[in-house]
């Protein structure tokens, strides 16, 4: 049976060090101001301190893309064997309609190429059998690649606060929520 | 299609380049298979951007910053282009990755910002710069050194500024350079973490900590004043696995910082009152009876007084009243810290940047060592050590030449200077406190410092009081910084040199938390005129002793891969399991002892034992007792704390574009209460003003900050004139002389107000 | 015509290339002969000035206003050493050249590049020679037509602007719109 790539990510874990963010960067030098994986800082509504619990997002390889269905030239595909959604940048026009569609926000618009570009889930390191740069670099394993055809591992969630409810879409992403620790403020001021 | 005619192009093609090789047409099969319409590949493939490709020739490098986890990294490179990085994937430590930082270093080996020449400033700060050979810049610089030389008798007109920028072995020597040129002087001392050395060595010694990886032993873990969440990322998972089984892992610090928002418990302590928490927690588990009398009797002496101290001086409620923290907390922990053997306390370097700070750290210790905790795997009182720097320091110990004169008197001596002291002359270096850079440089006489070389250092972002250190900077006759990138420092330079980065040099690294080496390979050629340290040294010797022959013992012709290996010893072989520094071409390796400190009690005190009371502490002019000292008194309304951002290591990797993208601009982060009685927004542009000098910056609101203090992270920006340095004066840490050669400076005893812009 | 526009191209690389004041004077003066050009004569010019700003656009130790480097306008962000610069290392292997200083400076440097187009449109010029021909047509149309106008903008709305850089900028703006696209009708498919 083929296989859906996605990431888990596990709040519980990520310490917000923008490591992943930048071994995106290290792998495929995007231009300043394009940034395929973000580490985004939760609410405070979310998580009552401020900058302290993030999710950090790409592409979530959805598994009916809005991308690949709005896209007036075909420059995206799905894989079939791992379910990776790709982007042919030759073929882009530039349209921006995958940009518009997307409700995760994963297309970038390039603006010196002016063309879109996204997340690759470094398909090129999986076929030569290795881990996502993101997932390599993540010091506290706080990503992973997941398989979405398995069954779910005990805990985790496909909805959470702050992350777009897409049922039609169907991303393939998994998370874990941060736990907050007992807070004992000074008692002097 | 007609082949070239290797003679016509020959005569036709004017170039200075060389190296011709007329290939035929159609005989260059790869290119030919790349033009248009079949031949040329098109301009669009061209623009297609950077890929996993495959078929990468491997090197490796290792991160030379001053940091914890001192990551090991395979570099991937492809038509000598170094492409992408990854971090070691043999050490257990760093499992492939790297952090934020690490994973930003090609684009500091590739930007177009990087200095590429030597240059020379006409004027300094005025911009105006003229591109100069390598020949007249060290001409200029030479005739400068025999001109002191002549005018004052010594080198000692001549000063040293260089710490942590390159922790590279080979760039000991700079310092190598400087001893052999004569007897100079040396800003010596470290801003980082003196204090806590000096501490560690009253109380046991030596600074010695287990191996991390050990900590998933803890079955209680204090995080004291340390963020290893943003500054030792590796450690963490060391942490969160211990604490899956079943640790308890509390967090103590005046912020609510991304490690506290890890831990099971977090304690907003009152800054630099760590010192009476920790004294709280003993005098409880002296009353409960839980203190390891078996271990104490043992490996201690002077217990019997600190308990004296404890019952006459401390309670429980005084701690809470000087900490902040709830009595019943301090007792609950105790207990708990007391109760689960083995209980480990990392102890941060930010709380021991206060006029307090050794003191505190001794407290802390005795702390986990009546608790029976020292010298036990997962235990320990955690600061740093430098077990594995065993190295030659070939490049560093250098001879003075012939019959020099020098400073008559004691040099001081840094943490990370492993020389013998030498038998023979009685002269040595002039030694100023680094931490008052600025005051020591304008103060110094008999003779003046003269010129200034900078090297691996930043002073202009990272020393205190700024404004007095652009005085200093002013006196100076002659200003050399040896650089990667244009910076607050070089603004203020008169020469400039480019000097490598880690691609392109030679040399072997190690940590001061974990327990590998790594080697450090030349992956690329070193651009445009860059030259390591060593060869600039070897430079600089040659040009001297052609104007003035015999004037520096440094030799002028050096291999950087022979002289790499020359810093290897078979006590460094033995340690690390290794036969050859090739084997390291290979991978990381790791030592096989010294990985649980003091574990047969035989510690490096007077007495042998772990010393609760310590004489040599008290010569020194410091309590005997890890007794209380009080904190600075504050001089203004807020207290200012100027700690590490996730996103640089020092005044380094903030500049890069990369960094830009996801860390654009400095804040200063105040409590919404304390901005709202200043009637701040979050948002708001602010002035922060005290009597060192004032930052005028954005406002962020959060209560990750106390009410009673202001944050804002070390240490400038490229294209704004942020300097959180503006408003840090040099007020020394307690300790830090005996061991690092100067004491410490107290960073986070800074005051300061805040006012809408 | 033809050795005087060889000259002026030898100039445009000198300045470049230039390493001092002097190199700077001579180049401009070379081409203050050649030029018919608005700006004011080089006798009427303060070499020391030009220094410092040709320093401040094109060299250091401050990040330079206008690097003179073509990956810096071609790739997706100003990077040295990107696919760009590796495809005009394979021009000039075909044309049989190479860069003494490689992988020390950057073969897209502006100066190693005019100093290609030196040798490209010697060996372009005579007769039966489809192949250099060629080739200078693909690295004038692809390649340098593209990136030398975006340098040009960039050094001119620079910050720091001199008499110098002005005739120098003239200059090459002339020479490149004089180079008339080859007709590269050996296309052979």
């Amino acid at each position: 049976m083929a296989k859906q790539f996605g990431f888990l990510v596990d709040s519980d874990r990520c310490v917000g060090c923008f490591t992943c963010a930048m071994a995106c960067k290290n792998q495929y030098h995007q231009e300043k101001g394009v940034v395929w994986r973000q580490v985004y800082p939760l609410t405070q509504e979310i998580y009552p301190h401020r900058e302290r619990a993030f999710y950090s997002l790409a592409c979530n390889q959805c598994e009916h893309p809005a991308c690949l269905e709005v896209c007036p030239v075909s420059a995206y595909y799905k894989r079939e064997a791992d379910g990776i959604v790709v982007h042919e940048q030759d073929k882009c026009i530039g349209c921006g309609n995958c940009i518009r569609s997307c409700p995760f926000g994963a297309p970038k618009y390039n603006p010196t190429l002016k063309k879109a570009e996204k997340c690759s889930f470094c398909w090129q390191r999986i076929d030569a059998g290795l881990t996502p740069m993101c997932v390599l670099s993540c010091p506290v394993d706080a990503i992973a690649v997941i398989d979405t055809t398995e069954p779910d591992a005990p805990g985790l969630l496909r909805d959470v606060p702050g992350f777009p409810r897409q049922p039609s879409l169907n991303p393939s992403v998994r998370f874990r929520l941060p736990k907050q620790p007992v807070v004992i403020r000074r008692e002097d001021i | 299609m007609t082949q070239w005619n290797q003679d016509n192009i020959k005569t036709a093609i004017d170039c200075p380049m060389t190296r011709r090789r007329f290939m035929k047409w159609l005989t260059a099969a790869g290119a030919a298979a790349m033009l248009p319409c079949g031949f040329l590949r098109s301009g669009q493939a061209m623009a297609a951007g950077t890929v996993y490709e495959g078929g990468y020739d491997t090197f490796r490098n290792a991160c030379p910053r001053n940091c914890y986890d001192t990551c090991g990294m395979v570099t991937h490179v492809k038509d000598g282009v170094a492409k992408f990085v990854e971090g070691a994937p043999e050490s257990t430590f760093t499992n492939g990755g790297l952090c934020v930082k690490g994973h930003s270093y090609i684009r500091r080996l590739y930007s177009p910002d990087r200095i590429k020449y030597p240059m020379v400033q006409q004027g300094r700060g005025t911009g105006n710069w003229k591109r100069i050979s390598w020949d007249e810049a060290l001409t200029r610089i030479s005739e400068k050194f025999i001109e002191i030389n002549e005018k004052d008798g010594s080198m000692l007109g001549l000063a040293l500024t260089k710490y942590s920028g390159n922790f590279g072995i080979t760039n000991y020597g700079v310092e190598g350079m400087f001893s052999s040129l004569g007897y100079t002087t040396r800003m010596v001392g470290t801003p980082c973490w003196p204090a806590g050395i000096d501490a560690q060595n009253y109380d046991m010694g030596n600074m010695w900590c287990n191996d991390p990886e050990d900590m998933v032993n803890a079955r209680y873990i204090i995080l004291w004043g340390v963020n290893p969440a943003w500054c030792s990322v590796h450690t963490m998972k060391y942490i969160y696995e211990a604490k899956r089984r079943g640790a308890k892992i509390l967090c103590i610090d005046p912020v609510l910082t991304q490690t506290a928002a890890k831990a099971d418990e977090y304690w907003q302590v009152r800054t630099s009152e760590d010192g009476a928490l920790a004294l709280g927690m003993a005098r409880h588990i002296l009353d409960k009876g839980l203190v390891d009398q078996d271990w104490v009797n043992q490996n201690a002496v002077g217990f019997a007084e600190f308990a004296d101290y404890l019952n006459s001086e401390v309670t429980l409620e005084w701690a809470a009243e000087k900490s902040g923290v709830p009595a019943e907390r301090i007792a609950r922990v105790a207990e708990e810290f007391a109760g689960n053997n083995p209980a480990t306390i990392w102890i941060g370097y930010g709380m021991q940047r206060h006029v307090n700070g050794g003191a505190s750290v001794r407290a802390i210790d005795a702390l986990v060592a009546m608790t029976g905790n020292v010298g036990k795997v997962g235990g320990g009182a955690r600061y740093g050590h430098l077990m594995t720097w065993g190295f030659n320091y070939h490049a560093m110990v250098q001879q003075p030449p012939k019959g020099v004169k020098g400073y008559l008197g004691p040099a001081a001596k840094g943490e990370f200077d492993f020389t013998k002291d030498q038998e023979g002359p009685s002269y040595s270096n002039r030694t100023l406190n680094i931490n008052k850079t600025a005051r020591e440089l304008l103060n110094a006489s008999d003779p003046p410092v003269r010129a200034l070389w900078v090297s691996c250092k930043n002073p202009l972002s990272q020393d205190f009081d700024r404004n007095q250190l652009i005085k200093a900077f002013n006196k100076m006759e002659m200003v050399v910084v040896v650089d990667q990138f244009f910076n607050q420092t070089v603004e203020q330079a008169d020469i400039v040199l480019p000097v490598t980065t880690l691609f392109e040099e030679w040399t072997v690294n190690v940590g001061y938390w974990h327990y590998w080496i790594s080697l450090n390979e030349q992956s690329v050629k070193p651009l445009y005129e860059s030259k390591s340290n060593l060869e600039i040294a070897a430079a600089l010797s040659k040009k001297m002793n052609q104007l003035k022959p015999g004037s520096c013992t440094f030799p002028t012709e050096i291999d950087t891969r022979e002289w790499l290996e020359k810093e290897f010893n078979s006590g460094v072989y033995g340690l690390f399991g290794l036969n050859s520094w090739q084997d390291l071409k290979k991978g990381m390796h790791k030592a096989g002892k010294h990985l649980t400190a003091w574990a047969d009690g035989k510690f490096g005190t007077p007495s042998g034992k772990y010393e609760f009371k310590s004489d040599l502490c008290a010569e020194h002019g410091f309590n005997a007792l890890p007794k209380y000292v009080d904190s600075r008194k504050p001089y203004d309304k807020l207290r200012v704390l100027t700690p590490h951002t996730q996103f640089g290591l020092h005044s380094q990797f903030v500049n890069l574009d990369w960094m830009e993208d996801f860390n654009p601009k400095p804040y200063v982060y105040i409590h919404p209460d304390t901005a709202k009685a200043r009637g701040i927004a979050d948002g708001d542009t602010v002035v922060v003003k005290n009597k060192t000098g004032s930052v005028t910056i954005e406002a962020s609101l959060t209560d990750n900050v106390p009410t009673d203090a202001i944050l804002m992270y070390e240490a400038w920006f490229r294209n704004n004139d942020y300097n959180c340095q503006n408003l840090v004066d040099d007020t020394s840490a307690d300790m830090g002389a005996y061991k690092a050669g100067a004491p410490g400076v107290a960073i986070h005893d800074q005051f300061a107000d805040v006012t809408k812009a | 015509m033809y050795p005087t526009q060889q000259t002026r191209l030898a100039a445009l690389r000198d300045f470049f290339l230039s390493r001092s004041g002097d190199d700077l004077e001579q180049a401009c003066r070379q081409l203050n002969k050649l030029e018919k050009s608005d700006a004011a004569p080089a006798d009427a010019m303060d070499w020391e000035t030009a220094e410092f700003a040709f320093n401040r656009l094109f060299v250091g130790p401050m990040a330079p206003e206008a690097p003179p480097y073509a990956s810096c306008y071609l790739e997706e962000e100003p990077r040295l050493m990107g696919e760009s610069t590796l495809e005009i290392r394979r021009i000039y292997e075909m044309a049989g050249l190479s860069s003494p200083l490689q992988g020390r400076l950057p073969d897209d440097h502006l100066g190693l590049e005019l100093d290609a187009a030196l040798g490209l449109t010697s060996a372009a010029a005579t007769p039966d020679m489809e192949a250099p021909r060629a080739l200078w047509a693909y690295f004038l149309n692809t390649h340098l037509k593209v990136w030398v106008p975006l340098f040009l903008e960039k050094a001119r709305n620079a910050d720091t602007s001199h008499p110098a850089l002005d005739l120098v900028l003239d200059a090459l703006e002339d020479w490149l719109a004089g180079q008339d696209p080859i007709p590269t009708d050996e296309k052979t498919g």
